[in-house]
């Protein structure tokens, strides 16, 4: 089957333009904008508990439904990023630098509608990034063998940890319980147990789902709970009013460079596995500072448009390039797409070698379900931006027993059983701890999913090489991975010697 | 008129004991892996044709009898034959077997599976294959004898030990006296096919079904189909009785519906009957002959349960080559 194949595209549209497809992209796109909306509940959470409902749909509904999802809360966080000075999603925590002082200066519906703007024009680019892609897929998949996939996740496991700042460390301890969680069960290589502790459920390892609800929903619902009140506290939703909207939807269109240079960042980001729109956004909005003229620079911090356009059009934008990694090597691009490698892999759908020739068909079908989400996310954010932000006014006593009812039902439906129920509970209560200590959680996932990927490959690796690693240094895109990892720790140390941590990435 | 009633009740259930009492509820078959694999295919495309056969036995409840595949995976396949054998033997719970993957711990004599493979009541075949020998077509293998003449062991990427393709394996190469040096870890047939496409190892093996699926863009080499006859789609490919080793020809793997031990014989010839329906109806066959996907049932449940024996006892011989890391 031929990656450009027209009848495969136009099948995925006419497919996508079914009633009960729209019925799925609408419903996605709005539980993704809601939950893009709400700081901590962003699109991994959605992900997570949409998934044991996504189980008995067709593959192609399921991905529809999830594809809404992925398309649309980056756009909405940016919404509570703005009026709020709290970012709905980690990734929008760039937008807050200028889009909270825009809001303060009545401007908040400018910066809206540039940032909703810059997402759906930054959206298509990552996609048009993901389409360039596709033919060349198989040449990918032939060049990288078990001694690049160990060193991505090596380069995936610290670029997070780097990305996480001045708790590099922190991130790092929560990266090895990630692996060490990673490694109960039986092991595939060696064929023994390990820390199952004669318990059958354990014999598989820890299911990522259950896990995933537990150490990301269910941890920010007993914080909101301990907290009380209402996720947020204050803001200014007056300052919203549709003509502001829509002035500053042209905005992005003005600053064409930056937009552009936004989607390139983040896709670029995007397409690195375990770096994600966080890094993505800072990276954009760093970039447009340190570009800019002199004059100008001293207006960043203070209400700067550019600074809203930036970090929105690389934070969207880096969902076509984390696809990549995703569906051509089995390897998440970021917290979200290790959920989303969860779904494929329960509809049937092996990422990795296997998709871009035998499931062509769904790819297609996530690509036109992510451009039509992308759009329809701006546009509902556009129209409907003072009332979304009121939902960040909903109170704890009503949100998290809702919630929480939902992580649940949703853990225990996957496979309707209730140790999975054990474990999301318990993952909650060690969540909520790592927050309340000040520990990433985000390296967590990635450590879960890219652990094993890295010990297996550790082994193939050395079983393809007669017994060494030497084929880990004699291979251009090895080495050109080394580089990378090399390079990301020279970054750091270079930063962390030199300058003020400000400014840099705030994920938990 | 109550009398009446009672006596015709009492007539059809003295009649036709077994049709009276099954189906009574929804019919679960249980898949042994998760969605999507050729276990969860196969059992998907039958559950329809099983449930039109026994739909029509249920009379009155006609409509609201239901087959229903679940999706149990866990533990290499462990956890679905250990929930199937502790259910009623009512014949509403059957499941799905992987022989010879579910029949290792009776190959190898171990005690402590959980389940016993033999006491299952086996109701009939539903599918089956045979296996290749597949290289890199760009690689420098042309013929069997390449691969047997290759001066060390040779590289083999496979999914781990104790799957059934990896028992396919050994007992091949064993057979030959070639060494293999193992690299397990690939997640799938497709994983570990497309591993020899770009070189990680020499040499894996593949029902045949699936090489015929994997092969369409001609990038592999078939060099050996263990079967009486040779496909065509295989031009390249041996048999056992060329390379003098015929034997070879019972390395053939099993897809084989059971249900808890202790079915009524009248139960276990209902199911029999159902499952032989769906697999030779003229739409599983079509489907069959167009995805490569073979089915096949048997017209007795003796006959299942005697090729079952037939299948594992050949493995058995090779118990010492499994007992290898």
């Amino acid at each position: 089957m031929e990656a450009l194949d027209l009848a495969v595209i136009a099948e995925a549209w006419l497919k996508l333009l079914e009633f009960d497809s729209m019925i799925y992209l609408v419903l996605g796109t709005v539980i993704g904008l809601i939950f893009g909306v709400l700081p901590g509940l962003g699109g991994t959470t959605a992900l997570a508990l949409l998934i044991p409902f996504s189980m008995n749909m067709e593959p192609g509904d399921a991905i529809i439904l999830m594809a809404g999802v992925m398309a649309s809360t980056p756009t909405s966080g940016a919404v509570t990023a703005i009026l709020l000075n709290t970012p709905g999603t980690a990734p929008n925590a760039a937008t807050t630098l200028d889009g909270y002082p825009l809001a303060q200066q009545g401007k908040g519906g400018l910066a809206i509608g540039a940032a909703a703007t810059a997402s759906g024009v930054g959206g298509l680019l990552g996609v048009i990034f993901l389409i360039a892609m596709v033919p060349i897929t198989r040449e990918i998949v032939l060049m990288f063998a078990p001694p690049e996939f160990f060193l991505l996740a090596v380069l995936g496991l610290v670029t997070v940890s780097l990305s996480t700042g001045k708790k590099f460390v922190k991130s790092l301890m929560v990266g090895l319980f990630g692996v060490i969680i990673a490694s109960v069960g039986y092991h595939e290589v060696t064929g023994e147990e390990r820390f199952t502790f004669g318990v059958d459920y354990l014999w598989d390892g820890f299911k990522l789902v259950p896990v995933m609800i537990g150490f990301f929903a269910v941890s920010e619902m007993i914080n909101l709970w301990a907290k009380r009140g209402t996720v947020s506290k204050s803001g200014d939703i007056e300052s919203v009013n549709l003509k502001q909207v829509l002035q500053g939807c042209l905005e992005p269109f003005k600053q064409w460079k930056i937009t552009l240079r936004g989607a390139a960042i983040g896709t670029g980001v995007g397409a690195l596995p375990g770096v994600g729109g966080t890094v993505a956004a800072f990276m954009a909005y760093t970039f447009a500072v340190t570009t800019a003229k002199p004059e100008d620079r001293d207006s960043f911090g203070k209400g700067n448009i550019i600074g809203v356009i930036a970090p929105e059009s690389a934070n969207n934008a880096k969902e076509g390039g984390a696809l990549v990694p995703t569906l051509a090597f089995g390897i998440p691009g970021s917290a979200e797409m290790a959920v989303f490698l969860s779904v494929l892999i329960l509809h049937g759908l092996t990422p990795g070698p296997t998709i871009m020739t035998e499931s062509l068909d769904i790819i297609w079908i996530l690509i036109a379900a992510t451009v039509v989400a992308g759009v329809m996310a701006s546009v509902i954010t556009i129209l409907s931006a003072s009332s979304i932000a009121k939902l960040t006014f909903v109170d704890s006593r009503t949100l998290v027993p809702i919630v929480l009812a939902f992580a649940m039902i949703g853990s225990y439906s996957l496979d309707n059983e209730i140790y999975d129920v054990f474990t999301t509970l318990a993952f909650g209560v060690i969540g909520f701890i790592f927050m309340r200590f000040g520990f990433p959680r985000i390296s967590f996932p990635l450590a879960i999913v890219l652990g094993p990927l890295m010990e297996t490959s550790y082994f193939q690796s050395l079983g393809i090489g007669d017994g060494t690693l030497s084929l880990l240094f004699d291979r251009p895109q090895s080495i050109i991975i080394l580089v990378l990892i090399a390079g990301c720790i020279l970054y750091y140390l270079k930063n962390s010697v030199g300058s003020s941590p400000k400014g840099r990435s705030k994920v938990s | 008129m109550r009398f009446l009633t009672a006596l015709v009740a009492l007539t059809i259930g003295f009649v036709s004991p077994a049709q009276a009492a099954f189906p009574e509820k929804n019919i679960t078959i249980v898949i042994p892996y998760g969605p999507g694999g050729g276990f969860d295919t196969l059992t998907r495309k039958l559950a329809p044709y099983v449930e039109e056969y026994f739909a029509k036995a249920a009379g009155k409840n006609y409509n609201k009898i239901k087959v229903v595949p679940k999706n149990m995976p866990g533990a290499s396949g462990k956890k679905a034959a250990v929930y199937t054998s502790k259910q009623k033997p009512d014949g509403h719970t059957v499941q799905i077997f992987n022989i010879p993957g579910h029949g290792l711990p009776y190959i190898r004599g171990d005690k402590d599976a959980g389940y016993d493979i033999e006491s299952y009541s086996w109701l009939n075949r539903v599918g089956g294959d045979n296996y290749v020998v597949i290289v890199s077509k760009e690689g420098p293998y042309k013929k069997l004898d390449d691969l047997l003449n290759k001066p060390t062991d040779l590289k083999i990427p496979e999914q781990g030990p104790g799957s059934t393709s990896n028992m396919a394996n050994r007992i091949t190469w064993d057979t030959f006296k070639k060494g293999g040096e193992y690299i397990y870890g690939y997640k799938s047939s497709r994983a570990y096919s497309t591993a020899v496409l770009r070189g990680d190892g020499d040499v894996t093996m593949l029902a045949s079904g699936s090489a015929k699926r994997y092969n369409k863009g001609g990038d592999f080499r078939i060099l050996a189909h263990w079967a009486d006859e040779i496909d065509p789609a295989f031009p390249d490919a041996v048999n056992g009785n060329d390379v003098g080793h015929p034997e070879l020809h019972n390395l053939g793997l099993l897809r084989m519906i059971a249900g808890p031990a202790g079915m009524s014989d009248e139960l276990v010839t209902e199911w029999n009957k159902a499952l032989a329906y769906a697999v030779n109806h003229p739409d599983i066959q079509a489907w069959s002959a167009k995805t490569g996907n073979p089915v096949k049932a048997y017209d007795s449940a003796a006959k299942t349960k005697e090729v079952l024996m037939q299948n594992l006892g050949y493995f058995k011989q090779f118990k010492d080559v499994f007992a290898k890391k």
